[in-house]
């Protein structure tokens, strides 16, 4: 098996901004983690439950990118899509016109990841709730096959979730949120950005991906916190799915042995390329995974020498 | 096991039309099927995907009842709950405490049923959609084990509209050998109004199963077959307090009975006491001891036997 699960639903989007619908693009966080992790690292496959017809559009994305289909298991008729309507650059509402119980029905179990993962795995990305006997599951079967898992939380928590985020992060290596999820989680304004920093550097992870939209990213450890500005290789037409594809990309660079800043630069590296279309990367060609290493090694550089980027 | 009771098991709240909410009940398809085969064999398990919280309520119940929790898999922090809002009309609208895709991951999938299943298995019930590639999975384990199916209708075409549903129904109905559906679904389904029992009969009699179980609410069942249709009347035990989960657990009773050789008669009068308990308090039967189950047995046999002398 490959080196790198992304683990997670694959679902279409339809983007609507100002009443206007974008054609419908594959997406969903386990296909744009894997696009953010395939950016860098050609052993990398998907593991998800999906639909049958997941094989005209993300089937052909996998044979073009040399992608293994054996972590996908086909559970139901439809892979499932999402009109996701922009209020703003930052807040956006999704619906699912087959049915939220379809989503949740391919959702991935830490059974499906269990069974995929093996000797030459070294680290998995999923996107799930707050549900600690998820984790403990997860973290059982990362003892199990020794790999490090990244764990992008879902949104829509509720303060009264903290507790057990904070459970389930012994569970985890790497964690991954954005602002406006860790506002309502910590009940602190979005703005007070050094007191939620504070407060993630006191999760149980090796590190974390803070993610502040338009405005890129930090990379939060217990000794470190680094922030990266955003990234754009290309204009950015569309940010659904930059926060999926930067902690696919983020998950890799930590697990490869990255220092925080190149972590955190292939992160915002990722996001920007995935931001130049609507929907997912369509064509990662040898060429864009040379430009993007190199782009991401520029801005790790850039951030070392900025130290005001960095503080302890 | 000789009968497995498959898919979710979630608790319900109720609130009764004047809107008045009642306490926690357990309940879900699944776990009213399971009581209602608990009410006539011990040879019985449920098989579903749950919370960790199943253990204190549902858990307490299996222990109360012998049964075994091999086929449960705990996947989750909580079992799913819903709030049933009833109307005035009878009917009731409901919604999930913890969400939708929190049901849907916690939906048990074909494969599980196929590993629940054992050499001395008979049948196995399942409220299931109209999802091909489900249906196909169910087909492959089911040959290959030999096991018989109820299926109880659930779920619409992804287009929601009554031409398809049935073209899709109709697609995989052979796969099942039990079928059990509502006047209300059956109305939707076949375009006939629900008051014209025989037409909607005659339209479940072409069907390729053995036996249907056609529920018309309150006024009781009829068990079909190719060649004929048994009307039961609805069988009150005690007083009658709450009907949610009797067509769930109607449905399991028949699959039972059909399944253990009884002619149409007896299916319908074993359904139709099943859901007269389920119907005596909120949530399912509390406790079903021995002398329970031979009550239900005699009150079944003595219905089925009214039944055939036309009474």
């Amino acid at each position: 098996m490959e080196k790198y699960l992304c683990c997670g639903n694959i679902m279409s989007d339809s983007v609507i901004k100002n009443n206007i619908a974008s054609p419908l693009s594959m997406g969903g966080p386990g296909f744009f983690a894997l696009t953010g992790v395939r950016i860098f690292e050609k052993s990398c496959t998907l593991v998800t439950r999906t639909g049958a017809n997941y094989v005209d559009d993300y089937g052909k994305w996998l044979d073009r990118h040399s992608i293994s289909h054996r972590g996908v298991d086909v559970n139901s008729e439809k892979v499932t899509y999402g009109h996701i309507v922009f209020r703003d650059k930052n807040n956006y509402t999704a619906d699912y016109p087959m049915g939220v119980e379809l989503v949740g029905y391919q959702m991935t179990h830490p059974e499906d990841i269990e069974k995929h993962a093996d000797e030459n795995t070294k680290g998995i990305y999923l996107f799930h709730y707050p549900d600690i006997t998820v984790w403990k599951l997860m973290g059982a079967a990362a003892r199990k096959k020794r790999f490090k898992i990244m764990w992008e939380i879902m949104p829509f928590l509720s303060a009264d979730d903290l507790p057990k985020v904070q459970i389930c992060c012994k569970n985890v290596d790497m964690f991954s949120i954005n602002s406006k999820e860790a506002s309502i989680l910590y009940s602190i304004s979005e703005e007070r950005e050094e007191q939620i920093i504070n407060e993630l550097m006191k999760l149980p992870v090796e590190m974390t991906l803070y993610r502040v939209g338009n405005r890129g990213a930090y990379v939060i450890t217990k000794d470190e916190v680094v922030y990266c500005k955003k990234i754009n290789p290309k204009r950015a037409v569309d940010p659904t799915g930059c926060g999926n594809t930067s902690t696919g990309a983020a998950m890799w660079a930590h697990t490869e042995g990255y220092e925080s800043a190149m972590v955190l630069a292939m992160a915002n590296v990722a996001a920007g390329y995935n931001a130049a279309q609507y929907g997912a990367i369509p064509e990662i060609t040898d060429d864009l995974m040379k430009k993007a290493y190199a782009l991401a090694e520029k801005h790790c550089r850039r951030i070392k020498r900025r130290g005001r980027y960095t503080f302890k | 096991m000789k009968y497995l009771a498959c898919g979710n098991i979630m608790s319900d709240i109720v609130i009764d039309a004047n809107g008045v909410p009642g306490p926690l009940h357990m309940g879900g398809p699944a776990f009213f099927a399971l009581t209602a085969l608990r009410l006539w064999t011990k040879d019985c398990k449920l098989v579903c995907k749950t919370g960790a919280d199943y253990d204190e309520t549902y858990g307490s119940w299996m222990d109360l009842h012998g049964l075994s929790r091999e086929s449960i898999r705990v996947e989750a922090d909580n079992c799913t709950v819903h709030v049933l809002k009833y109307r005035p009309d009878g009917l009731f609208d409901w919604e999930s405490m913890y969400g939708y895709e929190a049901l849907g991951y916690l939906i048990t999938p074909p494969q599980q049923i196929d590993e629940a299943c054992e050499d001395d298995t008979k049948g196995f019930y399942f409220a299931n959609g109209l999802d091909t590639v489900i249906w196909r999975k169910i087909d492959e384990f089911k040959t290959r084990r030999g096991v018989k199916m109820m299926w109880e209708f659930g779920g619409k075409a992804p287009d929601g509209t009554p031409e398809t549903s049935l073209k899709m129904m109709k697609n995989v109905i052979h796969i099942a050998d039990m079928w059990s559906i509502n006047s209300a679904e059956a109305e939707f389904l076949f375009g006939i109004p629900r008051d014209k029992d025989e037409d909607i009969i005659n339209e479940i009699m072409k069907l390729p199963v053995e036996m249907t179980l056609y529920r018309v609410g309150k006024r009781g069942a009829y068990a079909v077959t190719p060649s004929t249709a048994v009307f039961c009347e609805s069988i009150d035990i005690t007083e009658s307090v709450d009907p949610t989960g009797c067509g769930n657990s109607s449905t399991g009773a028949a699959m039972w009975a059909h399944l253990e050789g009884y002619d149409p008669e007896m299916v319908v009068s074993i359904a139709n006491v099943t859901a007269g308990y389920n119907a005596a308090q909120l949530g399912p039967i509390p406790h079903i001891t021995d002398e329970i189950m031979k009550d239900a047995f005699e009150i079944a046999s003595q219905k089925a036997l009214k039944l055939k002398e036309g009474k």
